[in-house]
């Protein structure tokens, strides 16, 4: 390459023209970019230095005129060159120089064309090429300057519009001034020269300046637009492919959707197709077997079934068909010449029959003949769906009328019925297909919802109208307006004598003799099965299935099969789902509700394979399903197994209710429970027994009350009302009056059941506790008598004390004056009379003194051993070791000159008396100090000691004892053991500690030998009841 | 003023009989007015009844009062002479047979002076009634005369 341009070089090197030296070198830099530009400028110069400019074949330049041309040359080489190389750049792009929107969009490549020099430059690359352009342009003018002389400017102009042109207003500006000065400096006199003398050039430099300044804007405003142009144009181009692709996805889409629509019509045209067949085949037997004589009327019975319902079968494929037919276009119309009239009086004539079997007024009002073009298949059908829909709608014995007539060029049809009417927001949705006005389950006619659907389509076929209104006397009101002539470009054919089918609709009005099938014997202990299904076939299909093994009762309506329910209480419910007024899920809800029925199999018949629904009665309270159809030996093993599965519970609960009824029986505890809402519940036999009731009876809430009267009865109702109000439960012990008359006495006790924190149930126990209450009774009776005894005892006791008191108060009284006055005029005498008495009679009187003295003494003792233990008992803690200390002193005060070795143990206490105890330690205590006179070395000793289990008191001394031969008088009173001129006392004071003592609750004894001294132990319990301490 | 003697009300025979002869001994005998019940000793003190012609001219310097008395007993007698203004001050000496602790204890509540157990024992009797005259004739100074309205 380099080679080449060099030849190319050399191939121009010897022309004269300075000018043309320009081209190799434009050349060179345009097919090698920059480098090869470069060199081939640095030759150029050089080889026009060397061989045009003078001195020739020589590097010197001498004359400055010929150094403009020169330098000119030189830079036009590099800028050509740098321009070359940004362009070659700008050609072989890494990425774009630009970054519009277009170029960064989605799979366009960035466009490289001659026109896009603006874009695929940079800035700086542009200001070159911009600045280029008046080089040029002076090489070029100074090269041919003879010819433009005197036009300085001459090309100029052009060359600051083209640096407009590819630079802009940047460009331009920079342009013009440089070619100002190339222009001023080469070609203004004098030449070559800055040094003016004439400064009228001034003027057109500033018009020069201006008019680049104005090129470089306009260009550019006009490269801004261009731009933006350019963009727009993009934009809108995206926009056109999207809008392209949607609309080929949605074609794509409609096709698909007529194409499933398509194959929706193939698929029931052709299911209706197939399924005709092989019922004309079933119908066809069953016509023949019909219309022959059958022997046996069971089978007359199946085969009349059989027909009917392939010809229901049949009825509802004909409406699929024409459905089929009306969507995929295919349904044409055949009208021919007919008496409207008569096809009406004809259709009308084939329901006569029904209406007289179901009571029904059929009127039909058709004066004829009405002649008309219309099909007259078409027209039948549309009279047999509308009388069909009249007659199912319409209740036995209501009323159906027919009016045809002429109205102007068309046939006026009106269909009225007595029925319940089509509601005002429904009479244009019963025309859609598959619609029935009142939808779901609870529909009350059977059908496919297909009929008005045909009607209509028909109707418009014939370019006619229907209409549905409510009719002046209620009910339905069908009015079809037929045009008396066929459509226009319809061929109307001759009329035709043609039989039809009948096309009058099988309603399910299946004669109900159908139902005494065959039942062999069951034997009474079957169970009991309850068949609920509104369809008369398949009912009586579902009895005679089941009357083989189980007792059967049919019912034909949801609210039928409640009370039949509730009457026979069946042992297993098998009712379907769809049922005209109660449902088969609102019985199933209804009876789920009642008790009664809680273990009750319920199996749901359902012809929708619905796992909701499904879900939605086990959630219910269904026991199992069958779906429609089911196998016969399907439906006798899920019935026999639940049947199964209900005896063995039942086994279950009988066996644990008796062992429950044995129990309550002993326990003689019922339990009941009834509904809050009704007052009606249940109890056990156990409450009957109590109540002397039929255990069989009914209960109620009522009832159990009535047997309350009194206090218990208005007891037993406040409680029953705060249980049910509050939520309280109640426990009561009341009696009531059997219904044998028999008073009992009950335990009562309820808790209320709660739903929602309401209270709905009570649920109790009743207890005979009549027994348990005499029980009570008596014991409070005898508690009664005891406290009573026990008064009277203390009353009597109380007497005997105070006679006791009186008495020793009149001892102390009365006994002691006689004796004063023995003891007084004895002494009287002695002392008055004493020296004239004999000595005798002296001594007499002594005895007599002494007597009565004696007897004072015995008074006294007496006084004091009644005294003892007066009063109350003072009961407290008494120190007995001080009161021991006390009566010592006593003692010892009492004869001074005895000495007695004493040892009373410190710290003794005991409960009781002080006074008494007192008493006690006192006689005790004396007792010993005088028995034990005699001793050398008396000792007592007071101490407590243990024995025969028990604190005891011990006052033990070594004195003369006694002998325990006679240990029993020990505490008698007035009993001594030793004579009165031994140890002269009264015999009191033992028998008075005796009874301190016991009226203590405390035991005493004695024991001695004789000679051996005497012990005396008494213990004190802490208190009267008490054992001992 | 005539002298004040002393007032016994004593129903046992024997024992005024027994009573005066100790008083006797001691020269109190001329004395002694005796009564044989309640009733008698407030006829006698109040100038009532039997008495009325006394008007009630002066009272005993001591009343000796058994409680056993017929008609009248003793501390009757006793709460009566000391809720009469005039008998109020009256030296009442309770002599009984009773050593019984309740009839102290009631005599004492009642207002009386003294509280004499007659001894069973003749020889104890005759000196305790010998000087309890000496004590309430010779040693005792009577209350004075209630001379409010």
């Amino acid at each position: 390459m380099l080679t080449a341009r060099l030849q190319l070089g050399t191939d121009f090197e010897q022309r004269p023209l300075l000018v043309l030296f320009l081209i190799p070198t434009i050349l060179s830099s345009y097919v090698g970019g920059l480098g090869p530009g470069l060199v081939s400028t640095v030759i150029t110069a050089g080889c026009v230095d060397y061989y045009l400019i003078p001195p020739l074949h020589h590097f010197r330049i001498q004359s400055p005129s010929d150094t403009v041309p020169w330098i000119a040359l030189i830079l036009n080489g590099v800028l050509v060159s740098v321009l070359s190389g940004a362009l070659r750049r700008g050609r072989t792009p890494e990425e774009p120089l630009t970054d519009s929107p277009i170029a960064s969009g989605a799979g366009i490549p960035p466009k490289v064309t001659a026109t896009s020099l603006d874009f695929s430059l940079n800035r700086v690359e542009r200001s070159m090429a911009a600045l280029l352009m008046p080089v040029i342009a002076c090489a070029l003018q100074w090269a041919f300057w003879g010819h433009f002389r005197p036009f300085i400017w001459f090309l100029f102009y052009p060359a600051v519009f083209l640096s407009a042109w590819i630079g802009g207003l940047a460009g331009a500006l920079p342009a013009a001034a440089l070619a100002s000065v190339m222009a001023v400096f080469c070609f203004l006199p004098p030449v070559l020269s800055f040094s003016k003398s004439d400064l009228s050039y001034l003027p057109s430099v500033v018009v020069f300046m201006s008019m680049g300044a104005l090129f470089g804007q306009l260009h550019d405003r006009l490269a801004r637009a261009k731009r933006e142009t350019a963009t727009s144009l993009e934009t809108a181009r995206h926009a056109h492919e999207r809008i392209q692709a949607v609309h080929h996805e949605l074609e794509g889409l409609y096709a698909k959707a007529r194409e499933m629509d398509e194959l929706k019509t193939q698929f029931f045209s052709n299911v209706s197709h197939e399924l005709r067949t092989p019922l004309t085949l079933v119908l066809a037997p069953l016509a023949r077997h019909l219309a022959g004589p059958i022997l046996d009327s069971d089978l007359r019975a199946d085969l009349e079934l059989m027909d009917r319902n392939a010809r229901v079968l049949l009825s509802h494929v004909n409406d699929l068909l024409d459905m089929a037919k009306l969507d995929a276009g295919r349904m044409g119309l055949h009208p021919s010449e007919v008496d409207l009239a008569e096809l009406v009086r004809l259709e009308a004539s084939r329901f006569a029959s029904l209406a007289m079997e179901r009571g029904t007024a059929f009127e039909v009002e058709a004066p004829g003949p009405l002649m008309a073009q219309v099909d007259a298949e078409k027209i039948r059908r549309i009279l047999a769906n509308l009388f069909g829909n009249a007659f199912k709608f319409t209740p036995p014995d209501g009323r159906i009328s027919v009016t045809l007539s002429e109205e102007g060029d068309a046939a006026c049809l009106e269909v009225r019925d007595s029925g319940p009417g089509v509601p005002e927001a429904l009479r244009e949705a019963v025309f859609d297909r598959f619609r029935q006005a009142d939808g779901g389950a609870a529909r009350s006619m059977g059908g496919t919802g297909l009929g008005l659907a045909i009607v209509k389509e028909f109707v418009q076929l014939h370019q006619g109208s229907v209409t549905l209104d409510g009719g002046p006397e209620g009910g339905a009101r069908f009015r079809i307006s037929l045009p008396l002539r066929a459509p226009a470009g319809v061929q109307v054919l001759p009329a035709s004598e043609e039989a039809s089918e009948s096309l009058v609709p099988v309603l399910l009005e299946a004669p109900r003799v159908s139902m005494a099938v065959r039942r062999e014997p069951i034997s009474e202990d079957a169970s009991r099965v309850l068949v609920v299904e509104d369809n008369p076939d398949m009912n009586a299909f579902l009895v005679s299935s089941l009357g083989r093994h189980y007792r059967v009762e049919a019912a034909f309506s949801g609210q039928e099969g409640l009370d039949r329910a509730r009457t026979v209480m069946p042992d297993l419910i098998l009712t379907d789902v769809m049922m005209p007024g109660l449902t088969g899920d609102q019985l199933l809800e209804t009876l789920r509700r009642d008790s009664t029925f809680d273990d009750v199999p319920i199996i749901l018949l359902t012809a929708k394979a619905d796992d909701g629904l499904r879900l939605k009665m086990l959630r219910a309270g269904a026991t199992d399903f069958l779906c429609k159809p089911f196998a016969v030996d399907e439906l006798l093993a899920r019935v026999d197994s639940l049947l199964a599965g209900r005896r063995r519970n039942q086994a279950a609960l009988k066996s644990q209710g008796e062992l429950l009824a044995r129990m309550s029986r002993l326990a003689k505890v019922g339990g009941w429970s009834f509904e809050v809402a009704t007052g009606q519940g249940e109890w056990t036999e156990e409450v009957a027994r109590i109540h002397d009731l039929d255990p069989s009876g009914f209960a109620s809430a009522a009832q159990g009350m009535s047997y309350f009267h009194g206090e218990h009865r208005a007891a037993i109702e406040r409680a029953v009302q705060e249980a049910i109000e509050f939520g309280r439960p109640y426990d009561l012990e009341l009696e009531l009056v059997s219904a044998a008359g028999v008073e009992k006495w009950v335990r009562t006790q309820a808790q209320p059941i709660l739903v929602d924190g309401k209270v709905v149930r009570l649920q109790g126990a009743i207890q005979d506790i009549t027994k348990r209450k005499r029980a009570e009774e008596e014991i409070q009776r005898l508690n009664a008598n005891l406290e009573r005894t026990v008064e009277e005892r203390t009353a009597e006791l109380r007497a005997a004390n105070s006679e006791l008191e009186a008495f020793a108060y009149a001892v102390s009284h009365d006994l002691r004056a006689p004796l004063r006055a023995m003891s007084g005029f004895s002494r009287a005498l002695v002392e008055d009379f004493g020296v004239d008495l004999p000595a005798e009679a002296r001594t007499y009187l002594d005895q007599i003194m002494f007597g009565s003295q004696r007897m004072g003494e015995l008074i006294d003792g007496l006084l004091m051993l009644s005294r003892s233990t007066r009063g109350d008992l003072q009961r407290q803690t008494v120190d007995l070791s001080a009161l021991a200390e006390e009566a010592r002193l006593e003692l010892e005060q009492g004869d001074p000159g005895r000495r007695v070795v004493w040892r009373i143990e410190q710290g003794l206490r005991a409960q009781g008396d002080p006074r008494m105890l007192q008493a006690a330690l006192r006689n005790l205590f004396g007792n010993a100090w005088k028995y034990s006179t005699h001793r050398e070395q008396a000792e007592i000793t007071f101490e407590a000691v243990d024995e025969e289990g028990m604190r005891q008191f011990m006052v033990s001394d070594n004195g003369v004892g006694f002998d325990m031969a006679h240990a029993s008088k020990l505490f008698q009173p007035f009993q001594r053991l030793h004579r009165q001129d031994e140890f002269p006392g009264l015999g009191i004071g033992l028998a008075t500690v005796q009874r301190i003592i016991h009226r203590h609750g405390g035991r005493i004894i004695g024991r001695s030998e004789p000679g051996r001294g005497a012990e005396f132990l008494f213990s004190l319990p802490k208190s009267p009841l008490g054992e001992s301490t | 003023m005539k002298p004040r003697g002393i007032l016994l009300v004593e129903d046992n025979a024997q024992d005024e009989l027994l009573t005066l002869r100790s008083l006797r001994k001691v020269n109190l005998a001329n004395e002694v007015e005796v009564v044989r019940d309640g009733q008698q000793a407030l006829d006698y003190l109040f100038g009532e009844g039997e008495f009325a012609s006394r008007g009630g001219a002066s009272l005993p310097a001591v009343v000796l009062l058994d409680l056993g008395l017929p008609r009248v007993g003793g501390l009757d007698v006793l709460g009566r002479l000391r809720n009469d203004v005039r008998t109020k001050l009256l030296p009442i000496v309770i002599l009984t047979s009773s050593d019984e602790e309740q009839d102290r204890f009631q005599s004492y509540l009642g207002g009386a002076n003294s509280f004499v157990r007659k001894p069973v024992d003749f020889a104890a009797f005759a000196e305790t009634v010998a000087r309890l005259g000496v004590y309430w004739m010779a040693l005792n100074e009577a209350p004075p005369l209630d001379t409010r309205p």
